[in-house]
């Protein structure tokens, strides 16, 4: 049996810190409110390099380091760090068990040994990229795998027990205060010295607490894990402590998230279909926008881009205190491209990039043009390009005739001269001139039962200096609807 | 105190310099010889995206060149552009190529087509001259097209000379290595023409027929002028008819330069 665990030390202060862009390799502190004034209770290694030491009050903390950054706890932020440690941990193994807040300890029975202490290390780096500072330790009981994560730098493997133990001071294996204190007037400072005694006559003067002590200090305690199963449901959440008017400080939060879900979805050998985003604003208000992906991933940049596509655009009414992110599961696609079909190449890049132009100039103004079933002038609507190009159909029998139209949008007021045959002389803002031939006009009418009914007579013209429009007359006005091109 | 770091043999032949007072030998050699030194720096337009009309076609040896950039002018009004822009898309939707159109004015007309013929089109509706460049931009970098079209036709020529030269570089770059065909449509027509005829008859007069137009994309490795414009008489026929017949001049074409190097 062989087990490892993961240790993130200084977890709550972990937590906090991996939540904020700028925090990263700054002094920094967490404050608990204990007594009357708030102590420093957990303190990081440039805090502690500063001379910040745990049960220091703020000011004292300010006082030995001044750039020092206080920071309160967040259980969101702990529940997120532990959601991330877990997820990295059933990456290795389906047995994991949540000794403590931000311990785990990992089955490894059935991975071959040789992989154990390299699979720590990844475990290690991976958790390091989600923001999380941690150490692996290997052994053959959970116990003596904490002991060795606790010391090392990064990744331990514990193969000789004893003279792994031997150096190490008794503090490692937490003896309660009078047993110290007895230990330490005997003058027994290393767990060696301890385990040099005989065991039986430990028992005999300290009682169990001495036998239980001296079995640690030995490794030989020994207990089954309590594994935990992981959930199935794909949410991060988080309030936050201050307020948020900019991208930046809420991208890299949903990065965190995304980069753990991701994770989580691997584990679970799935792949997110749909992203649903909530943002909390501080006037009680929630924006909520829904993502369905155009195929199925668990690519985080992926699930990322789809994020930041909508959000680099998005202005909300007020700041945001907390968002929210839920991934909806699916099977990974398994599909078989025909020979002949031409779908996307990159169907992610393609709908990232219609979105990125749809912020440029309107969501509603790009698209797959589709004729609607009417004669009503420039009736049209924009729909979602199809994800296959379908084959082309028959040709008509009738091929079409004449020039296509180009539009002028809106159409431009002119003003015309008729003679018998219509009419005579354009002028308007753009063209002006004779007109050398016409044809019409095509009265058109239709939808009278509507409000919106539409009745004219258009006119096709070509100029004396070039050129052939379209003409509309109106209610007695007349207007340039476009230009055949 | 000098440095010796070779010496040279008055005896060893030396090579003639290549850049002799610019004639088109020397220039021809200096591109073979950039060719052969650098090959990423010189593109290749193997591909070819067929246009469907035929006087294009024969005139740029098969169609406009994959992985490049064509600039189309189309100085009049009724030059054909439009009917190009309509035997483009019939061409690439018989390939089921997905198409690009970024509209700068909002002016192509979808019932002026069949509608299946625009299934394979993705349409952007710009407003402005800035909302056309952006989109364009993003667009000429997506993989999923085949064509992309840059409708700037309509825009005032003092807007489409402001557009920085890096721009067509920029979009040039962004396609050279790819099989993405980028046609520019431009034109100063209406304007112009609505200026020549506010100057009255007098001075307009002689000024009939379009004026020539010099291109504007700098990193347009071919270059169309639509030298004719259609009368009333073109109702009557054909549109794939008035394709095939469409006049169109060929102003610059490093196409054939580079398959020639190639």
């Amino acid at each position: 049996m062989s087990y490892a665990v993961l240790h993130a030390a200084d977890f709550a202060l972990q937590a906090v810190v991996r939540t904020e862009a700028d925090l990263d390799g700054k002094p920094a502190a967490l404050l608990e409110d204990r007594a009357r004034k708030a102590v420093i209770v957990q303190a990081n290694a440039s805090a502690r390099a500063a001379g910040v030491q745990v049960g220091l009050i703020a000011t004292q903390a300010m006082a030995r380091c001044a750039d020092i950054v206080l920071r309160a706890r967040s259980a969101a932020a702990e529940k997120e760090s532990e959601a991330g440690l877990l997820a990295v941990a059933w990456s290795l193994s389906p047995r994991v068990e949540r000794t403590a807040a931000g311990i785990c300890t990992i089955d490894l029975a059935g991975k071959a040994a040789d992989t154990h202490l390299p699979h720590s290390r990844e475990a290690v780096e991976r958790l390091r990229l989600l923001g999380l500072e941690t150490t692996a330790g290997v052994a053959r009981t959970p116990l003596l795998a904490l002991y060795a994560a606790r010391l090392a730098r990064p990744a331990l493997e514990v193969k000789d027990e004893r003279g792994f133990l031997s150096p190490l001071p008794l503090s490692l294996v937490d003896p309660p205060p009078d047993l110290a204190a007895i230990l330490e007037g005997w003058g027994l400072r290393t767990l060696g010295a301890l385990t040099a005694l005989p065991k039986p006559e430990i028992g005999r003067r300290l009682g169990q607490a001495g036998v239980d002590l001296w079995e640690r200090a030995a490794g030989e305690t020994d207990r089954p894990i309590d594994p935990c199963a992981p959930g199935e449901s794909f949410t991060a959440a988080m309030e936050l402590e201050h307020e948020v008017e900019t991208l930046e400080p809420l991208l890299f939060i949903l990065r965190r998230f995304v980069d753990r879900l991701a994770l989580q979805l691997a584990n679970a050998h799935r792949v997110a279909a749909e992203l649903a985003l909530e943002l909390q604003l501080v006037d009680e208000t929630r924006h909520q926008r829904g993502f369905r992906l155009p195929e199925p991933t668990g690519d985080a940049d992926i699930l990322f881009r789809a994020l930041h596509t909508h959000l680099e655009t998005l202005r909300t009414a007020a700041a945001i205190r907390g968002v929210g992110l839920v991934v909806t599961p699916a099977r990974p696609l398994e599909r078989q491209h025909g020979l002949f079909d031409t779908g996307l190449r990159d169907p992610h890049g393609f709908a990232e990039t219609l979105a990125r132009v749809g912020a440029v100039v309107g969501a509603d103004r790009v698209g797959t043009p589709w004729l609607e079933l009417t004669h009503r002038p420039d009736a049209f609507s924009l729909a979602k390009p199809a994800d296959v190009v379908a084959p082309v159909p028959a040709p008509s029998l009738l091929p079409p005739l004449g020039l296509p139209l180009r539009r002028f949008r809106p159409p431009v007021e002119a003003r015309v001269e008729t003679g018998p045959q219509g009419p005579a002389f354009l002028r308007c803002r753009l063209v002006q001139g004779p007109v050398r031939q016409r044809r019409g006009p095509w009265r058109r009418s239709g939808e009278w039962w509507k409000s919106g009914c539409w009745n004219g007579e258009e006119w096709d013209v070509e100029l004396e200096n070039g050129g052939l429009f379209r003409l509309t007359r109106r209610a007695r006005q007349w207007w340039i609807e476009g230009m055949y091109d | 105190m000098s440095a010796t770091f070779g010496s040279i043999d008055e005896s060893t032949p030396v090579a003639p310099p290549l850049l002799m007072r610019g004639s088109p030998e020397s220039l021809a050699a200096l591109r073979r010889l950039l060719a052969e030194r650098f090959p990423p720096a010189a593109p290749r337009f193997a591909a070819v995206l067929p246009t469907g009309a035929t006087a294009i076609d024969e005139l740029t040896g098969g169609g406009l060149p994959a992985g490049g950039i064509t600039e189309v002018v189309a100085p009049a009004s009724s030059s054909g552009g439009q009917l190009l822009m309509l035997s483009l898309l019939a061409a690439t939707r018989a390939r089921r190529a997905r198409v690009a159109l970024v509209d700068g004015l909002d002016a192509f007309d979808p019932q002026s087509h069949e509608p299946s013929s625009l299934q394979h089109l993705i349409w952007v509706r710009c407003r402005t001259l800035d909302e056309a460049l952006h989109a364009a931009d993003l667009l000429v970098r997506d993989a999923n097209f085949a064509l992309v079209v840059v409708d700037l036709r309509g825009f005032t020529l003092s807007a489409l000379r402001g557009v920085p030269a890096t721009t067509w570089y920029r979009w040039q770059r962004a396609v050279e290595r790819t099989d993405l065909a980028l046609v520019v449509l431009t034109t100063m027509a209406p304007f112009r023409q609505a200026l020549r005829q506010a100057q009255g008859p007098e001075q307009s007069r002689g000024t009939q027929g379009p004026e020539r137009v010099e291109g504007l994309v700098g990193s347009a490795q071919l270059r169309l002028y639509l030298a004719g414009t259609f009368q009333l008489a073109a109702f009557d026929e054909e549109q794939a008819r008035l394709a095939f017949r469409l006049p169109v001049e060929v102003q610059r074409s490093r196409l054939h330069e580079e398959r020639r190097s190639a």
